[in-house]
């Protein structure tokens, strides 16, 4: 009796009173980058084997808990797309099953392979899609879910190769906004492309950013980081981002600033100071000299 | 006898749903002492009025059931959440409010559950919570008004949890006292005094009582209040008073939306959350209130041993290093104690640009829709379609309210490439 008590006061004292985890269903959305381009200048990654250690990843979670559901959408310059469940869902019983697997992982591993594979030989040259745009649908998603069963719990984990869109600069961060509110992490794993907000976007929702530079091991990666619930990792041991590069870009030039001017009435972020009057809501200001913030 | 027993059922009706009027309004003292053309509402009491039965305006559909008529009702409600104005006005963004709450002997009273001071101090919590969310680089001052006198609860500041800390331990005390709305105002004034003319000053005011005790002539105080441009939003428990009226009109140029007087618990939340949402700057006040700042975007380091923090000489591993002066401070948003330089995350200013570039309403659509149609954002069948004006896509009445409320994305405008 001591002992079981002593348990939970050192839970407690961690902050880890949560319910257990298989009591609250879990919700994993994955969103895949099938930017061909992105995928074509990486160098030593095949889409094949990266996806093979996605779908290991997506089949771990559902055999952690019956409750436990996945979602995958992938996004190129076509623009963003639900992969897996499909609108039309062929019933579970037509499934052909090879072998003595499981019908439902059978099922999800040929939907999801066959889409994505689609969505990589779609040529969109010079189009490139925000991640803004599935991250949105991913959250609409989550949340019809979170409403049909309550307590279920998001996740989103993002798999990059390519940079962001920076005129989407506003939607990216009101999406990371929204997922915040909701308690939603997002996991962010880099394969290739630059940095831009992916970092700001995890380190906001509290999700994990890894940024993998070599393709061996990579379902190591999945398994130890991006596997474990949320409510777990604050228990283990994990890699930090040493330094988070909180710098913003100025509207005008979209350089990476520092030190920059800010319009009080639009709060739009300008490297030089304008003469006179915001060029971007037009507003005449004051005075010349600059006021200090307080 | 029959005609007794309904006079009795009208009178019984009207005093048991709408208990909050039963004191006489006091536009008619407002009307009477010159106060001319303030209200266009129909003058007079509550019960003057014609009375509506909830179940009048129901109708049942032909099969005699009600379900779709209910489920109707639901809709509409969501929906009337999510229908904002969507102009793209210009807003005062950097904030600074004073929140006066009434700790007088009316905030004793037990109309609300457990009093109307417990309840008026946890919205308070969640006020400030949402409002530092909302306006993360805003400042808030509290002021409470008992036995006659102004207390300053919480002096003007920018760290949420300051406040915090300040209204859980309001909630030991007891409402005291009469109120004085020109000492509280008074108060107010002299904390906004100095706040630089680009930011917002602002009063949000919880008036539980029907009096106010002031010691001196309230009209030279709101004529005050009027020059140095501070506008007062109030919120009343009771009753309106036209003193209120009258403040919030003048200082907010005319707009009389700024005085309400709640109906219940969930209409006071209501009430006190939407005061998070910044104000739009009138026209004729816009041209004093911009300026252009200079901000320090800084970057966060994990150190691997501890130093000490410009801020407050603590030790500490997680700190942000100012990019002019490269001294370090331990949170943010703070005025950089070298070299005076405001320093922010960009996130900060991020948060704020949703109410300048507003997602414009969905519209219902009226034609039938196809069996097969299904919600663009979360694949749901459909039953009504919300059409999104720019993109065309429809999307369901939860997703309609998700998108506006918390996302301020449209996932159809989204999936447009470039
Ligand atoms: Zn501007
Ligand atoms: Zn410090
Ligand atoms: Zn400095
Ligand atoms: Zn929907
Ligand atoms: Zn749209």
């Amino acid at each position: 009796m001591d002992g079981v008590d002593d348990t939970s006061a050192v839970l407690q004292a961690a902050g880890l009173h949560q319910p257990p985890v298989e009591e609250a269903p879990s919700l994993l959305c994955v969103i895949i980058d099938t930017h061909a381009e992105g995928w074509h200048k990486l160098e030593g990654w095949s889409f094949k084997e990266t996806m093979a250690s996605v779908m290991v990843l997506l089949n771990a979670h559902m055999a952690l808990s019956n409750a436990n559901d996945v979602a995958v959408l992938g996004f190129n310059g076509m623009g963003p797309r639900m992969v897996y469940p499909q609108k039309e869902d062929a019933p579970l019983s037509d499934v052909k099953l090879e072998g003595t697997m499981y019908r439902q992982f059978h099922k999800m591993d040929k939907t999801v392979l066959a889409a994505l594979a689609t969505q990589l030989q779609e040529t969109t040259v010079n189009k490139h899609c925000s991640i803004s745009a599935p991250l949105t649908l991913a959250l609409c998603y989550t949340q019809r879910i979170m409403r049909q069963r309550p307590g279920t719990r998001g996740r989103i984990l993002l798999v990059s190769v390519t940079g962001d869109v920076p005129s989407k600069y506003i939607s990216t961060m009101n999406s990371i906004f929204a997922a915040q509110k909701a308690h939603i992490p997002i996991d962010v794993c880099k394969l290739g492309g630059e940095k831009t907000n992916l970092q700001q976007a995890a380190d906001f929702t509290g999700g994990a950013y890894i940024d993998i530079a070599h393709p061996r091991g990579l379902v190591q990666y999945f398994m130890s980081t991006f596997l474990i619930d949320p409510a777990t990792r604050q228990m283990l041991n994990q890699a930090t981002q040493p330094e988070v590069d909180f710098r913003a870009v100025c509207f005008l030039t979209k350089e990476v600033v520092e030190i920059g001017h800010v319009c009080s009435v639009c709060l739009c972020i300008m490297k030089d100071e304008p003469d006179g009057s915001c060029p971007i809501c037009h507003t005449v200001f004051e005075s010349t000299q600059l006021p200090s913030f307080t | 006898m029959d005609d007794s027993d309904d006079e009795y059922v009208d009178s019984y009706a009207v005093d048991s749903v709408q208990p909050r009027q039963r004191h006489p309004r006091r536009k008619r003292d407002g009307k009477s002492s010159g106060d001319a053309g303030a209200d266009s509402q129909p003058q007079g009491y509550a019960w003057e009025d014609e009375y509506h039965r909830s179940w009048d305006v129901v109708q049942e559909d032909s099969g005699g059931s009600l379900a779709g008529v209910v489920a109707g009702m639901v809709e509409q409600a969501k929906r009337k959440r999510v229908l904002h104005d969507t102009r793209p006005v210009q807003r005062g963004i950097i904030r600074n409010i004073v929140l006066i709450l009434d700790m007088s002997f009316a905030m004793a009273d037990v109309d609300m559950r457990p009093n109307r001071l417990q309840v008026m101090i946890n919205y308070a919590i969640e006020f400030v919570n949402e409002y530092f969310n909302q306006n993360p680089i805003s400042q808030l001052a509290i002021v409470g008004m008992r036995d006659g006198i102004a207390v300053l609860v919480s002096p003007l500041d920018g760290n949420p949890n300051v406040h915090l800390d300040n209204l859980q331990a309001l909630r030991k005390q007891y409402g005291s006292g009469v109120p004085s709305l020109q000492n509280a105002l008074e108060m107010a004034k002299v904390i906004l005094m100095h706040v630089p003319s680009h930011c917002t000053k602002e009063v949000l005011l919880i008036f539980g009582a029907l009096m106010s005790s002031d010691p001196g002539d309230i009209n030279k105080t709101i004529s005050d209040l009027v020059l140095n441009k501070i506008r007062v939003r109030i919120i009343g428990l009771a009753a309106q008073v036209a003193v209120c009226q009258r403040l919030t009109a003048e200082t907010n140029f005319g707009d009389k939306s700024m005085y309400n007087v709640v109906l219940n618990e969930a209409h006071f939340r209501d009430l006190f959350l939407e005061s998070t949402t910044p104000l739009s700057i009138n026209k004729l006040a816009a041209r004093s209130q911009s300026a252009c700042v200079e901000m320090g975007f800084a970057s966060r380091v994990n150190e691997a041993k501890p130093s000490l923090c410009t801020c407050h000489g603590r030790l500490t591993k997680r700190s942000y290093t100012c990019p002019r002066c490269l001294a370090k401070v331990c949170s943010l948003p703070m005025v950089c104690p070298c070299c005076q330089l405001t320093l922010i995350l960009s996130t900060h200013l991020a948060r704020s640009y949703h109410h300048l570039f507003p997602l414009e309403n969905f519209e219902r659509k009226e034609t039938n829709l196809e069996p097969s149609a299904s919600c663009f954002g979360c694949m749901t069948p459909l039953d009504h379609a919300y059409a999104c004006p720019k993109c065309h896509n429809s999307f369901c009445i939860d997703c309609d309210v998700y998108c506006h409320e918390s996302l301020h994305n449209c996932p159809g405008c989204e999936a447009i490439t470039t």
